[in-house]
C-alpha cells in the first residue's frame, strides 16, 4: 500500500510537471493581456506534430527537435496574433474566448486534414526507459520533461524579474496606457507575450511525444486538467500555475494509481470544486475581479 | 515654442468634448489650465500623450506633428505625463518604477546619474527602493511619479491634477516641487481644480468651461480676476 501510494506520488508530480509548463505558459498570456487563451491545448498538439514532422525528417529523437519546434511555434503565434488577436485588442472579454475557442477547433481540425486521425509515434529507446530509485520506478521521458519545466519557469521567472523586457511586460500588465506614457510599445509586449504563451504550449506538445500518441485530439486532455490546475492556482500568477499543475498532477496520480483509472478527472474535478468553495481566488490568486 | 495646440476639437464618439481649444507652452514656461470638473481637461492630456484622437486641429511639439507620433514615441521626444492617479506601478518596486521611467533609449545611459538626482531630491525613496510602489503614501507616490517622469529628462512634464488625493500640507509640498523642476528648465503644463495652488506656481493660465477656452492671461493677473475669483475662489 505504501508502495503504491509513494509510485503514485512520484508519477503524479512528475506528470503535473507538464501541467504546470502549459499552465505557465495561459499564465503568462492571461498576465500581460488579461485574456485567457483557450486555443492552447490545440496549440500543444501542433507542437506534437511539428516534433513529429522533425522526426520523420530527420530521424532524431524528439530532444533535438526543440529549436525547430520554437521556430514554427514562435511563428505560428505570430501569425495567429497578427490576424486574429491584435484585432481584438481592447474589445471585451467575450469575443477573445469566442475567437480562441473557434481557433481551438480550426488548430485541430487543420491538423486532422494535414497528418490525418492514423495515431502517430515517434520510436526512441527513451520512451520505455526509466530510473530505479530503490523499489520506486521513474519514466525517463516524464522526468526528463518536469526537469525541462522546471528550467523553463525559471527562465521566464528571471526573464519577467530580471531583463528590461520583463519589466515591461509587467508595466503593461499593469497598467498599458502608464506603460505607453513610458515609452513602452504595448503592442510589441503583448505579441511578445502571446509567443511565449504559444511556445510553451508547444514545448509542452514536445515533451509528451514519448509518452502519448501524437494525434489531433492529444490534446483534450489538457483541455480540462491544466485549465483547472491554472485556476486552482490563481489565475495570472506564475508561482499559482507551477504549484497548481503539480497539485492537479499529483491527485490525478493518486487517484488513478489508488482508486481506479477511469477515475482521474473525477478527482481533479473534486478539487476544482474544493478549492473554489474555500478560497475562490485560487492557492495565489489576488481576487481580482472585473465587472 | 514648444507646444503649441491650433483650433482641437475632439470627443469621444458623438460626444464632443472639446471646442476649437488653442493653447500653447513656450520652453522653459509653467502654463496651468484651470477649470472644473468635467470640462475636458483630462481628455486633452490624453490627447498630447496619444490616449485619444483628434477630430480636427493641428498640435506641433518643437515643430513636429505630434498627432503623427505614435504614443509610445512620445517620451523619445521628452514629453512626460503624470496621469490621474499619479500611474504609479505598484506590482514593480520603487527602484524599478524609476527604472522603467529610462526606458527611452536616448535616456537609458543616464539611468544611474538620474536615479542617484532623483534619491537626492526625495531620500525617502531611496529607503524605500527595494518596496513595492504599492506601498507607498500618497504624497511618496507623487513623489515617485515626478521622479519616474524626471527620469526621461522630459522637455515638457504635464501633470494631471497633481493635487487630488492629497493632505493639504503635502499639496502645498508638492506644488513647491514641481516651481523646483521649473527652475531646472523644464516646461510644465498644470491641469488642476485646485486653481489658487496651481496659478500660484504658473507663469500663465488658461481658464477652461465645457470644452471651450473662455481666459487666457499672466497667472497673477487670472488670480486677481473679480470674475475668477466669484466663480472658482468663492471671494
Amino acid at each position: 500500500m505504501t508502495w503504491v501510494f509513494v509510485q503514485s506520488l512520484i508519477s503524479g508530480i512528475l506528470s503535473g510537471g507538464v501541467y504546470a509548463l502549459f499552465g505557465v505558459g495561459i499564465t503568462i498570456i492571461f498576465g500581460v493581456m488579461k485574456m485567457v487563451d483557450f486555443s492552447a491545448c490545440s496549440q500543444l498538439v501542433w507542437g506534437m506534430y511539428f516534433t513529429w514532422i522533425f522526426y520523420a525528417v530527420t530521424g532524431l529523437n524528439c530532444y533535438y527537435a526543440i529549436p525547430f519546434v520554437v521556430i514554427c511555434m514562435g511563428a505560428l503565434a505570430f501569425v495567429i496574433f497578427k490576424l486574429i488577436v491584435r484585432p481584438l485588442l481592447g474589445s471585451n472579454d467575450t469575443s477573445f474566448i469566442l475567437v480562441t475557442l473557434g481557433l481551438s477547433y480550426f488548430l485541430q481540425n487543420l491538423a486532422e486534414f494535414v497528418f490525418g486521425t492514423d495515431p502517430k509515434t515517434i520510436p526512441s529507446p527513451i520512451k520505455t526507459s526509466s530510473i530505479q530509485i530503490g523499489e520506486y520506478t521513474i519514466g525517463l521521458p516524464r522526468f526528463i520533461a518536469f526537469c525541462a519545466m522546471i528550467v523553463l519557469v525559471f527562465a521566464v521567472y528571471a526573464l519577467l524579474n530580471k531583463t528590461t523586457l520583463g519589466r515591461a511586460m509587467r508595466a503593461t500588465a499593469e497598467k498599458p496606457e502608464v506603460a505607453q506614457m513610458l515609452g513602452i510599445n504595448t503592442k510589441k509586449t503583448f505579441t511578445i507575450a502571446f509567443m511565449i504563451g504559444v511556445i510553451f504550449a508547444g514545448i509542452s506538445g514536445l515533451l509528451i511525444t514519448p509518452i502519448y500518441y501524437v494525434t489531433p485530439t492529444s490534446g483534450s486532455m489538457f483541455r480540462t486538467a491544466a485549465y483547472i490546475a491554472v485556476i486552482i492556482g490563481g489565475l495570472g500568477d506564475i508561482k499559482g500555475a507551477l504549484v497548481g499543475g503539480i497539485v492537479i498532477g499529483v491527485i490525478e496520480g493518486l487517484v488513478t494509481g489508488m482508486i481506479s483509472n477511469d477515475l482521474g478527472p473525477v478527482g481533479i474535478g473534486l478539487a476544482l470544486l474544493l478549492v473554489l468553495y474555500i478560497r475562490p481566488q485560487g492557492f495565489f490568486g489576488k481576487g481580482e475581479r472585473r465587472a | 515654442m514648444l507646444l503649441e495646440i491650433k483650433d482641437v476639437c475632439a470627443g469621444y464618439g458623438d460626444l464632443q468634448v472639446l471646442f476649437n481649444i488653442s493653447m500653447h507652452v513656450n520652453e522653459g514656461e509653467v502654463v496651468s489650465l484651470v477649470g472644473s470638473n468635467g470640462a475636458g481637461k483630462t481628455t486633452l492630456l490624453r490627447i498630447l500623450s496619444g490616449l485619444e484622437p483628434i477630430k480636427s486641429g493641428i498640435i506641433t511639439f518643437c515643430g513636429k506633428d505630434l498627432m503623427a507620433m505614435k504614443s509610445y514615441e512620445r517620451a523619445d521626444y521628452g514629453i512626460a505625463h503624470i496621469p490621474q492617479g499619479r500611474g504609479i506601478l505598484g506590482s514593480l518596486t520603487v527602484k524599478e518604477n524609476l527604472v522603467m521611467g529610462a526606458y527611452p533609449k536616448a535616456v537609458r545611459a543616464n539611468m544611474e546619474k538620474n536615479i542617484a538626482k532623483a534619491y537626492e531630491m526625495f531620500p525617502i525613496l531611496n529607503e524605500r527602493k527595494n518596496q513595492l510602489a504599492g506601498s507607498l503614501s500618497g504624497g511618496e507616490q507623487q513623489m515617485l511619479a515626478i521622479s519616474r517622469a524626471l527620469m526621461i529628462e522630459p522637455k515638457l512634464l504635464m501633470l494631471d491634477e497633481p493635487s487630488l488625493g492629497l493632505a493639504p500640507i503635502v499639496v502645498k509640498e508638492m506644488f513647491n516641487i514641481i516651481s523646483e523642476v521649473a527652475k531646472n528648465g523644464v516646461s510644465i503644463l498644470i491641469v488642476e481644480q485646485n486653481l489658487k495652488q496651481a496659478l500660484s506656481v504658473a507663469d500663465r493660465g488658461y481658464v477652461i468651461e465645457t470644452g471651450s477656452l473662455v481666459m487666457e492671461d499672466k497667472a497673477s493677473d487670472l488670480l486677481n480676476n473679480k470674475a475668477i475669483q466669484a466663480a472658482y475662489l468663492g471671494i
